[in-house]
């Protein structure tokens, strides 16, 4: 007897890519030995190695690590859910492996291979996912020929800069300028994500040779023999100018920590996200941690200008992004039409309004193709690029469709990322409603 | 992730917020308590009363107290600090000041940096920050000048662009050392940097002759340079390395060629074979490198090399990946 598995938003070759937020999938009989219904049983094929899955009858249902289902016999498909399972992410391509069985039957019936995609800590990441890493940002980057110049240019020019900087956006806009790069490294290999740079703490595993460079003696940033960023090249100039201004083997640079950074905002009577007062929203982390991470050091990343020359940007900035989801789950800001979670709920121009840009209802540049002052002059990346793996964004996001990145309230808004230390959904004390 | 997990976290999560609240509350009433000790007037009461940023100001700018008290004010209050136009005003005077504390100045001027990426925010101080990068460049401390001329260099802004030139020539004082002022020239490929790369590259320093060849990489009159310097078995493979990498951003073709005869020597080093090789593997035209049925004969020579594992495993990987003919 054969039983067919499909997932949702399979790439074009066929590979599902999961994160933690749960994906439609059905199991049918494909060649019915009689009329009877077919019990089986889905599950991890290896529990021990690989990515692992969890599953459930219901979306919105607790996943559990087996899930017994019927099958018609006519082989009408019978629907379940399936997300990868926390602290148990792949670290490569097809490691997790879904099984159907006969209940009770150690014989699997079929098996379908399919990733558990997430953003993990760059001082954490084994060396086969940091080569697979670093070879397709250098093959993106192409020494300068490559489309990295897109977000080059992205992030250059004081039009530019002031979509993104300095106003509520900034963590929207930086969201969409993550995952653009990140699905652009997919389409070299889709078993990448960016990693994050945990700035608060040491990481000498990432500020190494065969990482991101190690600073040698006259600052020069050294790579290892087979690490492709050696080739790294931006506005004509090969490699990179960086020199950390604190130790890189035993400090994380000069920031406030994580639960700092989270108490920021978040619990009333305070939970504005943006109040524009002094009185501390979340937004002030643009300020530090932020800032402070660019700063701590001196080359490129220390000025806005300049910053994305040093790939270290995208991984400070994966950071960044990290931190906002984190204190999204712990407060349960997805909503974005609450104040809460974002304050200027209209659109440039409106009543309670700020920048353009950085208005909830506003598109975000250059992805809208909206040029010409206040918006840039160009528009270097247009539309938001579509993958087949995700419905959300569209085309030309808005400030407010970055919020529900895992399609908690919509789950047409789940962007197929997620980060491997900040659950779906929102921590027990906050039930979403 | 279970219901038990999550519980946990969100604990954890809220240990770590609930720390950091009580550790800034107590932080605050030192605060207020060191400010009212060296103000007493108008007194503790009054600046208990008053939002967190005065105590932090009034310590700040008090010159009387230890610099690491100082300093601490702009670690932990720093980006609280600096969304305030009026302190804003006050941390450019303190980074102004030269008869301040050297560490206080050197953190403000960093503290200036960070809030200086909230571009919209910072535009209207952005001017006077400008002014005084340009006000540090002769500052009497080292560390300050370093970072307001590397700022301005990687801006390209012609007026530090003179200043470094000019003393490149004897015409007064470098603001930095002479071989990080060649670099931070050469962050302008505009400039005719060459000959002063080719000064830097004669330095006893591997780790300068690394940065002069990256550098060179900008200029196509330095590709006999480069390609020379690729070739040169005596020369440190760290900069041999880097030469390959600015040879091959010149001219790619040439690159290939070359990389081509080193990865495939086994007379030379194998660090320097292997970066070759892997460029080859990864970028470029990887067909017309798998036509070359002489070098992919050569490769195949490499794979089993006990003495160079690491070169193996490239040639290994580069082999497996050969479309079939």
């Amino acid at each position: 007897m054969q039983i067919a598995i499909a997932i949702a938003n399979p790439d074009a070759a066929g590979r599902n890519y999961l994160t933690w937020a749960p994906v439609r999938a059905t199991a049918r009989v494909v060649d019915p030995v009689g009329a009877d219904p077919v019990a089986v049983t889905v599950s991890n094929d290896d529990a021990q190695a690989g990515g692992q899955l969890e599953f459930a009858a219901e979306r919105d249902e607790p996943r559990t690590g087996s899930l017994d289902l019927t099958l018609p016999a006519d082989g009408t498909p019978v629907e379940f859910w399936v997300a990868g399972v926390v602290g148990r992410a792949s670290s490569a391509d097809g490691d997790a492996v879904l099984r159907v069985a006969n209940p009770g039957e150690a014989v699997a019936l079929t098996t379908k291979a399919v990733m558990v995609r997430v953003r993990k800590d760059a001082n954490e990441l084994g060396a086969a996912e940091r080569d697979r890493f670093t070879t397709a940002l250098a093959k993106l980057n192409d020494q300068g020929a490559g489309l990295f110049q897109n977000f080059r240019d992205m992030h250059r020019q004081p039009l530019a800069l002031n979509q993104a900087h300095g106003a509520p956006g900034f963590l929207s806009w930086h969201r969409a300028y993550l995952l653009d790069l990140e699905r652009e490294l997919q389409r070299i290999d889709p078993s990448v994500t960016l990693p994050y740079w945990r700035f608060d703490r040491p990481a000498p595993r990432l500020f190494a040779a065969d990482f991101l460079g190690r600073t040698g003696p006259f600052g020069d940033v050294i790579f290892s023999a087979t690490n492709l960023l050696r080739q790294w090249n931006t506005d004509g100039a090969p490699g990179i100018s960086r020199r950390p201004q604190f130790n890189v083997q035993n400090s994380g640079a000069f920031v406030s920590d994580d639960g700092t950074t989270l108490a920021m905002g978040g619990l009333p009577p305070d939970a504005i996200f943006d109040t524009g007062t002094d009185s501390g929203g979340f937004d002030e982390m643009e300020g530090d941690p932020h800032g402070f991470a660019h700063t701590s050091f001196a080359g490129w990343i220390r000025s806005t200008g300049t910053a994305p020359r040093d790939p270290l940007f995208f991984l400070l900035h994966c950071n960044v992004d990290r931190l906002w989801a984190l204190w999204q789950w712990f407060n349960n800001r997805f909503d974005g039409t609450l104040p809460r979670a974002y304050f200027f709920r209209g659109s440039a121009g409106s009543a309670v309004a700020t920048d353009i840009g950085h208005n909830l209802l506003d598109t975000m540049w250059p992805w809208n193709n909206v040029t010409g002052f206040p918006r840039p002059g160009n528009a270097p990346r247009t539309p938001f690029p579509a993958v087949p793996t995700a419905t959300a964004p569209g085309p030309a996001p808005t400030v407010g469709d970055m919020i529900d990145y895992q399609g908690l309230l919509n789950a047409q808004s789940d962007m197929n990322f997620a980060y491997d230390d900040v659950p779906y959904g929102v921590a027990p004390s906050n039930p979403p409603g | 992730m279970s219901e038990q997990a999550a519980e946990r976290l969100e604990a954890e999560l809220r240990r770590q917020t609930d720390a950091a609240r009580a550790a800034q509350s107590r932080y605050l009433s030192e605060l207020a308590a060191t400010a009212a000790a060296n103000r007493p007037d108008p007194g503790l009461e009054t600046f208990r009363s008053q939002p967190e940023q005065e105590p932090a100001m009034a310590v700040l700018t008090d010159t009387a107290l230890p610099a690491e008290q100082r300093v601490e004010v702009l670690r932990r209050l720093g980006a609280s600090l600096s969304r305030r136009a009026e302190y804003i005003e006050a941390l450019l005077a303190i980074v102004r000041d030269r008869g301040d504390d050297a560490a206080v100045r050197s953190v403000a001027l960093q503290t200036l940096g960070g809030a200086a990426f909230q571009v919209v925010r910072f535009r209207p101080h952005q001017q006077a920050y400008d002014d005084v990068l340009h006000d540090l460049v002769d500052d009497p401390v080292p560390e300050l000048r370093e970072t307001a001329v590397g700022v301005l260099a990687q801006q390209h802004d012609p007026v530090v662009q003179a200043t470094l030139l000019g003393a490149l020539r004897g015409d007064g004082p470098l603001p930095v050392e002479r071989e990080r002022a060649i670099l931070l020239l050469a962050e302008d490929d505009h400039l005719d940097n060459l000959p002063w790369l080719q000064e830097l590259y004669r330095n006893d320093s591997a780790s300068v002759r690394a940065e002069a060849v990256r550098f060179m990489g900008s200029y196509p009159d330095a590709e006999p340079t480069l390609e020379g310097i690729l070739r040169n078995k005596d020369e440190a493979p760290s900069v041999r390395q880097q030469s390959g990498a600015a040879l091959r951003f010149l001219t790619p073709e040439r690159f290939e060629a070359v990389a081509k005869e080193i990865s495939t020597d086994p007379s030379d080093d194998p660090d320097v074979r292997t970066a070759c090789l892997s460029a080859l593997q990864h970028l470029g035209d990887t067909d017309r490198l798998y036509a070359d049925a002489d070098f992919v004969n050569r490769v195949r020579e490499v794979r089993g090399d006990e003495s160079a594992p690491q070169l193996a495993q490239v040639a290994r990987d580069l082999l497996a990946q050969r479309p079939e003919p």
